[in-house]
């Protein structure tokens, strides 16, 4: 049975009318899990332990050092004598860091700001972070103030002998951060060792397990995980439930905020060229631009026009006191990979547009939609945004996408979305939790989304643009870039590849054996050639089309194993390697993973 | 959409008259002119292939489903009046690619004031076609009358004749329904009169002049 789909409710009506009018995203509270440890313990190894074995792409991992306070002049000079003691919890802004912890379980997009070690102050840029669903938070310091302590669902204290910290602080700082052995025996001597017994110890008890020996104990991180991974499964369910609750038939769909564009002859020559098995993909890139103009058209009917505030001069000469303008910003949002599709009818419509994406993926084995990354402009007031995909079949993809541009501060009832293909369900589902959506539909379904069918991203028309592109088994070329809002961007063209062994020692080589090691389940051994095609339904599988070239915004994994370009560094590691091992030679450009931030890093799967 | 049979006039929405206003002011320039009248062209165009006749037709789709659709019935071609027609071409083939185009050079005799024909190069198998004629204004209808005479004379039926324009006189299109009661006429808007000089009022300028020199 397919999560989505319409179920009988044992629930009563009104009980389903609470629900039914109001979407929760997954990110409204996040699964939070703070590991506290001394300096030393091992509690960032822990951390991304878990990180790892969650494998989720939308897990953030937020370390207490980005909030240590900046210092004065006077401090500063005591910090650079070794002098100034940053192991009290003085040291830290913990009001920052509460106020910071609240907003993300909030849901809301936070601001987290950088310290510099080098310069004992922030830097000034702050690491945004939005649509986190685990968030895990590292520090000294991150089980001690209560408030922190009622926002987190799970506490560990990583709980390890203090002379094996010792020798790990004296190891670290001495081959990784170059700094002198007395300072470091004096300092640890005069803050870290009483801090860590008189503070950091007693915060032991806060905790709601204890591992002992830390990140070298299997076990009891096993155990962890299994638990933590238990109460997302839950949080999951529950975003499931509710998503279905919005689609069930509470009131009958009201078209005041729907138009539907008219059965003209046109369209329904075009429909059925989009529709037809036999078509080509030149004549359905073509058709289908065709129906996007006249969306595009139609949705711009929704903007606001204001009588001009000056008179028209014609050529010749004649007044015009009644001349129309503009009076709205218009900015698009793509919901890759099919919004995408209609860029190039808005090119020639706005070409200067600014244009946000969002990927928004369905989980292949429960189908709930996850928001895998988001780049959205800032939004000036007043803004007209339309929303792109171009099908919606049980909504829930644009539902989040929707929830995704309120959170960026855009009004409701400004919000237009443009969709080719859409189910009533799926409507419903989306103007139930919106109501002053605006929807531009093509061609609108009554047609429930059958079983297997409402995986919003995964239906036949996406898949025209690409999967389906070679299915004559010419392999194709891989070439990646980056566009201007950093996404990655592969374009594809045939090509002969080879599997090559990977290059060990190579920064690649741990991404390039976990590939080498898939792509082999597929049947595809070392050095044999690989056609595409194989892959396709893995690597190849969110692409996205521009222009005329078929172009790819992210890697999707099978079933869960996914690394998506939220976790930029590790998605574009993943596309790389996936390109090396194609062809080295055909690498033009790809863009190297970047270094870890500070002491923030996100973290993939 | 118009008093007139025959006649459709693009619905007057806020967005139509926003493009209207941005074409007719003399201080737009011309890479503005150009592609605020291609933008019109193309729903002039979008309106012209709407008037076409479809067929039914069965279908499979991928999912290997049988699908009652439609398809196009008939041929097109293109026909524009030399020089301001042509601006209308690519509008035309941005929705069929590879349409056939005619041209047809007809010039107003200075002297006389005039329509004379001076030049008509057609496809063979224009009789089969529907014909779209391009002439982005409609001001007497003297051009547009004596390129229709021609299309008529080559055998085109009239009733599959389509004339796309932009802007258009009431005198005009008075004028052309009486003539040819069978062609249909789309246009974007129709102004509010002819002046002494025979020009559109109050009108965009000299279509063709915008489009390709001043």
């Amino acid at each position: 049975m397919s999560a989505l789909s319409p179920q009988p409710s044992s629930k009563s009506a009104t009980h389903t009318d609470l629900q039914a009018n109001k979407y929760i995203p997954p990110w409204t509270s996040p699964y939070i899990i703070g590991v506290a440890g001394f300096s030393g313990s091992g509690k960032t190894t822990v951390a991304q332990k878990i990180i790892e074995q969650i494998n989720e792409p939308w897990t953030v991992l937020l370390s207490m050092d980005n909030f240590y306070k900046p210092l004065t002049p006077e401090q500063r000079e005591l910090a650079y004598q070794n002098e100034y003691d940053f192991d009290t919890p003085e040291a830290y802004d913990l009001e920052g860091f509460y106020n910071c912890i609240i907003s993300l379980k909030e849901g809301k997009k936070t601001q987290v700001p950088v310290y510099s070690f080098a310069l004992h102050n922030r830097t000034g840029e702050n690491i945004s972070i939005y649509g986190a669903n685990v968030i895990i938070v590292e520090g000294i310091y991150s089980l001690y103030d209560p408030k922190v302590l009622a926002l987190m669902d799970t506490k560990i204290y990583v709980d390890t002998d203090l002379d094996i910290c010792y020798c790990r602080r004296l190891l670290r700082d001495i081959v990784e951060r170059k700094r002198d052995i007395e300072g470091i025996i004096e300092q640890w001597e005069k803050f870290v060792k009483p801090s860590s017994v008189a503070s950091v110890k007693p915060t032991m008890y806060n905790a709601d397990i204890v591992i002992p020996h830390g990140s070298d104990n299997t076990k009891a991180i096993d155990m962890i995980i299994k638990h933590i991974r238990k109460q997302l499964q839950k949080k999951s369910e529950e975003h499931l439930a509710h998503l279905a609750g919005l689609g069930r038939v509470v009131v009958p769909l009201k078209y005041d905020n729907i138009k539907v564009l008219p059965k003209t002859n046109q369209l329904l020559g075009m429909k059925s060229i989009i529709l037809n098995r036999e078509t080509s993909n030149d004549d359905f890139i073509f058709y289908f631009d065709r129906i996007a103009s006249t969306l595009i058209s139609e949705a711009l009917e929704l903007v606001h026009y204001s009588p001009a505030p000056y008179d028209i001069i014609t050529p010749s000469g004649h007044r015009i006191t009644d001349g129309v303008v503009q009076a709205q910003e218009v900015v698009a949002v793509n919901i890759i990979k099919s919004g995408d599709c209609f860029m190039r009818s808005l090119r020639k419509i706005i070409p200067e547009a600014i244009v946000g994406k969002v990927l928004i993926q369905s989980d292949s084995q429960t189908g709930e939609p996850q928001l895998h990354t988001e780049r959205l402009p800032q939004f000036s007031p007043g803004c007209k945004v339309l929303l792109f995909d171009a099908q919606v079949i049980s909504g829930a993809a644009a539902t989040m996408a929707v929830k995704v541009i309120l959170d960026h501060g855009v009004e409701e009832s400004e919000i237009v979305l443009v969709v080719y293909l859409a189910s009533e369900t799926g409507l419903r589902r989306i103007l139930n939790a919106f109501p002053n959506v605006k929807i531009v539909v093509g061609n609108l379904s009554a047609v429930e989304p059958k079983e297997g069918q409402d995986n919003d991203t995964d239906w036949w028309m996406s898949m025209r643009f690409i999967d389906a592109r070679r299915d004559d088994g010419t392999p194709i070329f891989i070439n990646v870039e980056t566009d201007r809002y950093g996404l990655p961007t592969l374009s594809l063209r045939p090509m002969a590849v080879t599997l090559g062994k990977p290059d060990v020692g190579s920064p690649m080589a741990d991404e390039q054996s976990r590939a080498v090691a898939m792509m082999s389940k597929f049947g595809c051994g070392s050095g044999r050639d690989l056609p595409i095609s194989a892959i396709s339904g893995t690597i190849m599988r969110a692409a996205t089309v521009c222009d005329t070239n078929v172009a790819m915004t992210s890697t999707i994994m099978p079933n869960r194993h996914r690394t998506v370009n939220r976790a930029e560094p590790s998605s574009l590691a993943w596309i790389a390697s996936a390109m090396v091992l194609s062809s080295p030679e055909t690498v033009t450009a790809f863009p190297r993973a970047r270094p870890p931030i500070a002491s923030m890093t996100i973290v993939h799967g | 959409m118009s008093q007139y049979e025959n006649v459709i006039m693009l619905p007057q929405t806020n967005q139509l008259k926003c493009l209207y206003t941005i074409i007719r002011d003399r201080n737009t320039r011309r890479g503005d002119f150009i592609f605020y009248s291609d933008r019109i062209i193309r729903l002039l165009v979008e309106e012209g292939l709407n008037q076409l006749p479809v067929e039914s037709c069965q279908i499979q789709t991928p999912l290997g489903v049988a699908y009652d659709g439609h398809k196009f019935q008939g041929k097109i071609c293109g026909v524009s009046i030399i020089r301001a027609g042509e601006s209308m071409e690519q509008g035309l083939r941005d929705c069929c690619r590879s349409v056939r185009l005619g041209k047809i050079l007809i010039q107003r005799d200075e002297e006389t004031a005039t329509p004379r024909l001076f030049y008509v190069k057609l496809p063979e198998d224009i009789p089969e076609r529907y014909v779209f004629l391009l002439d982005p204004l409609l001001a007497t209808g003297g051009s547009a009358s004596m390129a229709v005479d021609v299309l008529l004379q080559k055998g085109v039926k009239e009733e599959r004749i389509l004339f796309l324009n932009v802007l258009a006189s009431p005198e005009g299109i008075e004028v052309f329904k009486k003539k040819f009661p069978k062609i249909k006429v789309i246009t974007g808007m129709i102004d509010q009169a002819l002046d002494e000089k025979k020009f559109v009022v109050p009108g965009l300028g000299d279509f063709g002049d915008r489009y390709y020199c001043i």
